[in-house]
């Protein structure tokens, strides 16, 4: 019986030694911080209180939900993160449908795609806004034709509009690579047996491609669903949350604060935005575990 | 034997070591020598390091060149952190708060006193000699003690910089009143061939300039430091003054009758200077610091300067940033020696003369040459500031309410025209953020 547990403890050791480091490292960077900001969201700490805070309940919280640009930049964020996770997966699957075939030439093509996403977002940043600026080449182009010059980073809509498409154009090569992976994944007896059936391209699209690629879809979803949700880079340098306050989102609201040395308040945001991406993540993706189909 | 050796070697090691501490005597004395006697024996210095925190915008040439004379003449390096403008205030708090402080910090002084204690986190300078040679030695004191050194007696004068050619070629001439400026603007919108009469960029520290200025000038000079030491203490609201709402009524105005370059709302301050140096844009409205960027980029461009006034203004006066460009020492700094030494040299005109050599200015010390006054500030200065005719701001009196002013004021003035806002309406907005801002920070009256 003793040898018996001595043997259990003896295997046990060897995954906690090697397990060890890595839940120290995440344990001090990743769930200290958390479980910090998450008592301090209830105090009134303050850069000019820093090492007096006092605990003020859900003051936070009530402040934040009564502040006109913080429910604006929680509308912001999630217009962003719906708009730009469907134009990713448009943009993906297009891309994914025309280069899984063995075409000549597709492999450039795939690597031309999946360029925007390696780029840092700060290049892509300051060559957008080169694009975009009143003597940018999107109007020297648009004289062309006629259009007068279109401040195009000036005004809400224009401006919302160019961040939630350079994401787009950025991560939706990456999507496509996803898509193709899951493509070919897909076994080509199923394509064969409808081709005898008499199954229409579009048929054997919906019937076939779509339900088997939904493991892909999960992925893709979740990844890009969450990854909006959590934007700051893209806004920050586009727009840094202007004109105004209209494109700010919750992470750019969150470092503003900080920023002013609201740090409780700053802390009760990234709660709160930790909390939408937590249900969201989950609740999307268990929808689409559901409709995932064994092959 | 062995005793008489163990005595040997602790007579060898006593001699050792009071040999040592008269030495280390011998070098605190030549630390309180003059700063030529101790370039003199830079070379057997030992080099030191000290870290200084610098605000982007502000690491001029001067001052880099100050740092690599120290370097090569004293032995003293200096590690420069330089932080974008826009999150240096809380970088610094932090780092005081936590610690971590570099052991110079660069800052407006005196208004760095308003944000962080200067009793806590900065050092007494009060005994150190170049506090004799101070100009004006009233904008570095902190209840009757020095905790900063600054490079200037006053950084500079606000008013609208002209481009001299386009107004020639328009046959214009300077406006006196607010009328005739609205005039000139007219003329430019109208014959200046797609020239901008008024150039404003996306940043908000720019635009706000005309409209705090302007405010300052509706306060006279009597009335700016108490309206200012009220609103910091909840004795009166930023909505109770009409003045205020009507210099914003103003303002908005010049960009309702498309006097302002469409795209202020993503033009760069970089753009401001291009426009008035290529002569895309007629004026700018900025400090005379603006004029200096413009004539680095371009040097061949004539420029001028003058104050038109809103008819909102109870006194012909400019308003003036009277502040200075300086360093506060970490209180806690291990080289706190090395710190005063460094600001004794800086305080020489042998240093603070490099300050000036590219950018003229208004030194803080005596016998420090800043530079013949440029022909564009010649007319402004002996108008306003050799006569008194100017002051400080109102805002500067805010204490920490200065953040407030500068995160929410300054969006909602960019953003006013925009949005089809009137002065009373971006003020009540306002009134709201400044009075939360101050209850969050527990300031007295709040």
């Amino acid at each position: 019986m003793k040898r018996l547990i001595h043997r259990k403890k003896a295997g046990l050791f060897y995954p906690i030694w090697f397990a060890g480091p890595a839940i120290v490292i995440y344990g001090i960077f990743y769930l200290i911080p958390i479980f910090f900001a998450f008592v301090m969201s209830f105090t009134d700490w303050n850069m000019n209180r820093f090492m007096e805070p006092v605990f003020n309940g859900f003051e936070n919280f009530q402040k934040l939900f009564n502040d006109e640009v913080f429910v604006r930049s929680i509308g912001n964020t999630f217009l962003f993160a719906v708009t730009t996770t469907i134009g990713k997966i448009v943009l993906g699957l297009a891309l994914a449908l025309l280069l899984v075939k063995p075409v000549k030439g597709n492999n450039i093509f795939r690597t031309i795609f999946y360029m925007p996403c390696v780029l840092s977002t700060v290049v892509v940043g300051i060559l957008f806004n080169a694009i975009l600026g009143r003597d940018g080449l999107l109007n020297e182009f648009t004289a062309v034709l006629g259009i007068k010059p279109i401040d195009w980073l000036g005004s809400y809509s224009t401006a919302m509009l160019w961040i939630i498409l350079m994401e787009i154009w950025m991560w939706g090569g990456f999507c496509m690579f996803i898509f193709i992976s899951g493509l070919q994944s897909i076994p080509q007896e199923y394509y064969e047996c409808a081709e005898i059936e008499g199954a229409s391209k579009t048929a054997k699209f919906f019937k076939i491609t779509l339900p088997l690629l939904m493991p892909s879809f999960t992925v893709v979803m979740t990844l890009n669903i969450t990854g909006g949700l959590k934007v700051f880079d893209m806004v920050y340098i586009l727009t840094n949350g202007g004109p105004g306050f209209d494109t700010q989102v919750l992470n750019t609201y969150t470092y503003r604060s900080f920023s002013m040395g609201f740090l409780g308040q700053s802390c009760a945001s990234a709660v709160i935005l930790s909390v939408i991406i937590v249900l969201v993540t989950f609740t999307v993706n268990n929808f689409l575990k559901k409709r995932e189909v064994e092959m | 034997m062995k005793k008489r050796w163990l005595t040997k070697a602790c007579s060898v090691a006593l001699v050792a070591t009071m040999l040592t501490g008269m030495t280390a005597c011998g070098t605190t004395e030549s630390d309180g020598s003059s700063p030529k006697e101790s370039s003199a024996e830079a070379s057997k210095a030992e080099p030191v390091e000290i870290t200084a925190m610098i605000t982007q915008s502000r690491y001029y040439n001067g001052l880099q060149n100050m740092i690599k004379k120290l370097e090569e003449e004293e032995n003293i390096s200096i590690d420069v952190q330089v932080v974008p403008d826009e999150q240096y205030e809380e970088l610094m708090k932090m780092k005081l708060n936590s610690g971590e402080s570099a052991d110079i910090i660069d800052y407006n002084i005196p208004t760095i006193y308003d944000i962080v204690d200067p009793e806590k986190f900065f050092a007494d300078l009060s005994d150190e000699a170049w506090v004799d040679n101070l100009l004006n030695p009233n904008t570095v004191l902190y209840k009757g003690k020095v905790y900063g050194f600054p490079f200037q007696s006053l950084q500079g004068l606000h008013g609208f910089i002209y481009n001299k050619a386009i107004f020639e070629d328009l046959g214009l001439t300077v406006p006196m009143t607010w009328d005739e400026f609205l005039d000139v603007c007219e003329t430019i919108k109208n014959e200046g061939d797609g020239i901008v009469p008024l150039h404003f960029p996306k940043d908000t520290w720019v635009p706000q300039i005309i409209i705090t200025d302007n405010m300052t000038k509706a306060l006279g000079l009597e009335g700016n430091a108490e309206y200012g030491e009220k609103l910091r203490t909840n004795q009166a609201k930023w909505t109770d003054n009409e003045s205020f709402a009507q210099v914003i009524d103003y303002y908005i105005d010049l960009f309702n009758k498309g006097y302002v370059n469409e795209d202020y709302l993503s033009a760069t301050y970089d753009n401001s200077i291009e426009a008035v140096g290529t002569g895309k844009a007629a004026m700018h409205f900025n400090g005379d610091f603006f004029a200096a960027s413009v004539l680095e980029a371009y040097p061949d461009v004539q420029l001028g300067m003058f104050n038109v006034p809103m008819p909102t203004a109870a006194e012909d006066i400019i308003s003036a940033n009277t502040a200075s460009v300086g360093f506060v020492a970490y209180k806690d700094s291990e080289k706190l020696d090395t710190v005063k030494k460094v600001f004794e040299l800086w305080s020489t005109p042998e240093y603070a003369d490099l300050y000036f050599a590219d950018r003229a200015g208004f030194p803080a010390f005596k016998g420090v040459n800043g530079g013949d006054t440029p022909d564009y500030l010649t007319e402004m200065k002996d108008k306003y500031l050799d006569t008194g005719k100017y002051t400080k701001a109102f805002d500067a009196m805010l204490g920490v309410g200065v953040t407030a002013v500068q995160n929410y004021s300054w969006v909602y003035y960019l953003d006013a025209p925009g949005k089809g806002m009137t002065g009373s309406e971006v003020l009540e907005k306002f009134q709201s953020d400044y009075e939360s801002y101050m209850k969050e920070n527990n300031q007295p009256g709040f």
